[in-house]
């Protein structure tokens, strides 16, 4: 998402084939069935690449929508998965939207509907039981894990200037040395400093006061002459 | 066939072809068919082979007739519409489009497509009146064909649905809206416009830089341009909020660009204004775009409330002229449709906007709009979400929300459900879901949101009154342990987050508050109140309106 806090930008990457899908494929802005095959493919490329198009993956959900019967399961899982890595941007919530109907009812989907909002009310210890008990669900996208542990270390740096460390362990679901590498290896421009049992974040826009623009509101001229009467 | 009706096919079919058209003319003469579709309380209108020696069988006409024709069928309360009536319907449809745009691929368009839309004119409220009505018929097609499945009509319903599955699809419904797009070139031709009204202003007249757009005709130019805002609804029913509101983009440009609406195709019919603005509102408050939700709702009442000053004073004027002429009081024309269906919108545009700003307080809201929203007619609706319940509050949206739908049905999966019923007639039990106006999902997203937002309100209305709190005194005031509220507080950056994204703008303008935790302290940072900057300006009017008083005493 353009305009995002310094230090706090998922950073992922358009799809290599990205101007030509949107020339040919999403172009004319219809919803035919052979688009679904092309579209399929370019999610795949996106799990291959790490790279991600929501555009494109939520006209292949609508396209689902429109032609039930073309519905495939696994993809949407992974279209679902892919946009909780671009968290906290909205577009977990838009998909849910136009999920299809018969993939409402479907376990795998709702696992992951449930993590989701552990997620966003940040309830971690839940998030990390359901992704133990359930784990082969997250396991459609590689390194999943390690990119949600970013998003909620971005989160974490975006509430506290510092913080005990007990809290990011729980948050991020790793303790001693995975917690203690993890935090200093991954997450450039996010942590300043790692303490014994405190995490210093680095300073961005979120974690600090707001700098206060004073504007002045009250005109001069006119302030003059209810002034002068009042002396009067 | 009367001979009122007659004169009035021959006046309409004369409007539309004449050399010469004129557009006031043929508003006139339309017009007419409200008073019209009177005559026809138990009947549908004449076909169109009966009426089409009258026009000489003017082909494009009688597609326009028919048109007519099904939305007085349609909007008649005596008339119940099977699925025959909506096969016909539907069929009507396709013809008149396919004539405007021939070419099924849409790749280019034929000469003969381009001479239909230049023979014959129409106005700007008529070509909204089929579009919007396309799209109505498609929901309720959508519908019907849910219940028909669900064995909730009868068994020879059921089997002409299942006749007829190639009618009103989704995808055939999207296409002729967008092939309607395309052909008119609609999206060039506002581009231009806009391009044009910015090179003018920036440097003094670039013009002859913008390459001129033309469309193929009015007719095309009208349709395409309705298609716009049809597609902007047909996307919300679908729940696809970001596409409505990338459609209409075009056409929301022109209206902020054009000074005070003046000349806008939009404005040519209230409830294609109404309409617009209240499924874009709809959308950005879906994708949690509150601000611009207010916006939008905010901008909305106030066009409407100032038409209707305007049609209240042109009644006035009207009453004056008859009461001198006839010396004794008249009573006041009934409203008509139009301003009867704008007005029922708009007492949902308001309804959401009630909910949208108490999820997200803080925003200026205009005197005479607050003065509404507080008003008698108001007064249960203020009290449902003051409730600060949940359920009223989703309640509330539910019967404010347009009817989302389930646009693909699913025919296997209905005959399959039909086989475990057993029998056929089980009525519309069972397969929960299965039901056409699903919007199931959009409300418990909704709701779920909502919740979200009034425990942020709760605890935003504790943090505002510091500018620093420890966990532990948060946590007595409100009662809740104080490691809740250190997951509440982590909850709502993620969503302050989260509004700053999807609004690309700064935490300052998603919610009036900011903080951020320093080991167990909040550090609160509370908004420059919008209604504070009012302060000064306030009194210093007052201060103005006592010296002036003060002054005139001394006299």
């Amino acid at each position: 998402m353009a305009n995002a806090s310094p230090g706090i930008s998922t950073g992922l990457s358009r799809p290599s084939s990205y101007n030509s899908v949107h020339s040919n494929v999403l172009g004319d802005g219809l919803y035919t069935q052979e688009k679904v095959k092309h579209l399929e493919e370019y999610l795949q490329l996106q799990v291959k690449e790490g790279s991600y198009d929501f555009e494109a993956n939520k006209s292949l959900l609508k396209l689902y929508l429109l032609y039930p019967p073309l519905a495939n399961n696994e993809n949407v899982e992974t279209i679902l998965l892919k946009a909780l890595l671009n968290l906290p941007a909205t577009d977990f919530t838009l998909l849910l939207y136009i999920l299809p109907e018969k993939l409402q009812t479907d376990e795998n989907v709702l696992t992951i509907k449930d993590a989701a909002e552990a997620l966003e009310t940040a309830r971690y210890a839940d998030f990390w039981s359901i992704l133990n008990s359930r784990a082969a669900v997250f396991l459609a996208i590689p390194e999943w894990k390690d990119d949600i542990r970013k998003i909620i270390l971005t989160v974490h740096a975006a509430t506290y200037k510092a913080v005990d460390k007990a809290h990011v362990s729980d948050g991020v679901g790793l303790s001693g040395d995975e917690l203690d590498s993890f935090l200093t290896a991954n997450t450039p421009g996010l942590v300043a400093k790692v303490e014994v049992d405190r995490v210093i974040f680095a300073p961005n826009k979120e974690n600090q006061p707001w700098v206060r623009k004073y504007k002045e509101k009250v005109d001069l001229q006119n302030m003059l002459g209810i002034l002068n009467r009042l002396a009067a | 066939m009367s001979a009122k009706f007659k004169a009035f096919v021959t006046r309409l079919h004369g409007a539309v072809r004449a050399e010469r058209p004129n557009e006031e003319r043929i508003q006139e003469v339309y017009q007419e068919s409200e008073d019209v579709a009177k005559e026809f309380n138990n009947d549908p209108w004449p076909k169109a082979e009966e009426v089409s020696a009258l026009v000489q069988g003017d082909r494009v006409f009688l597609l326009l007739y028919t048109e007519m024709a099904f939305q007085a069928f349609f909007k008649n309360k005596n008339m119940k519409a099977t699925m025959e009536d909506r096969v016909g319907s539907w069929q009507n449809y396709s013809a008149l489009f396919t004539a405007l745009i021939q070419d099924e691929a849409g790749d280019a368009m034929t000469e003969a497509a381009r001479a239909h839309g230049a023979e014959v004119m129409i106005t700007g409220k008529w070509a909204f009146d089929i579009i919007y009505e396309f799209v109505y018929q498609f929901q309720e097609a959508c519908q019907y064909r849910a219940s028909a499945l669900q064995s909730a009509i009868n068994e020879s319903e059921l089997q002409t649905v299942l006749e007829h599955k190639d009618v009103w699809t989704v995808d055939k419904v999207f296409n002729f809206l967008h092939q309607l797009v395309k052909v008119s070139k609609v999206r060039e031709v506002l581009e231009v416009a806009s391009l044009s009204k910015g090179s003018a202003e920036g440097e003094g007249g670039g013009a002859g830089a913008v390459p001129l757009v033309t469309y193929p005709s009015k007719l095309h130019y009208l349709l395409g341009y309705f298609a716009l805002v049809g597609l902007n609804r047909l996307e919300c029913l679908l729940g696809d909020f970001q596409n409505a509101l990338s459609v209409a983009e075009p056409v929301m440009e022109e209206s902020r660009s054009v000074h005070a609406g003046a000349g806008l195709l939009l404005s040519s019919s209230i409830i294609a204004q109404v309409s617009l603005h209240y499924h874009i509102g709809l959308s950005y408050l879906m994708i949690r775009k509150y601000h611009e939700a207010i916006k939008t709702f905010v901008s909305v009442l106030d066009v409407y409330f100032k038409y209707m000053e305007s049609v209240k004073q042109q009644q006035r004027a009207q009453q004056q002229q008859q009461q001198q002429q006839q010396g004794q009081p008249v009573q006041p024309p009934p409203k008509n449709a139009d301003d009867l269906a704008a007005g029922k919108l708009v007492d949902k545009v308001a309804a959401m906007l009630l909910i949208v700003h108490h999820l997200c307080p803080g925003q200026h809201i205009p005197e005479n709009i607050r003065g509404h929203l507080t008003g008698e007619k108001m007064k249960d609706k203020l009290r449902h979400v003051q409730s600060g319940d949940v359920d009223e509050i989703v309640t509330l949206f539910v019967v404010s929300a347009p009817k989302f739908i389930s646009p693909a049905t699913d025919y296997d999966a209905a005959a399959s459900s039909m086989g475990v019923g057993g029998q056929v007639g089980t009525g519309r039990g069972g397969s929960g879901g299965r039901t056409g106006t699903y919007g199931g999902l959009q409300r418990i997203v909704f709701a779920e949101e909502v919740r979200q937002m009034l425990e942020l309100r709760k605890l935003r209305d504790y943090l505002r009154l510091y500018s620093t709190i420890g966990l532990e005194k948060l946590s007595a005031f409100t009662g809740q342990e104080p490691e809740n509220i250190r997951r509440e507080l982590v909850q709502y950056k993620h969503k302050l987050l989260q509004l700053e994204a999807s609004t690309g703008s700064s935490a300052q303008q998603s919610l009036d508050f900011h903080y951020y935790l320093d080991g167990d302290m909040v550090h609160v940072d509370a908004g420059e109140h919008e209604n504070r900057q009012e302060v000064s300006k306030h009194f210093q009017h007052e201060i103005r309106k006592l010296e002036n008083l003060a002054r005139t005493l001394r006299k």
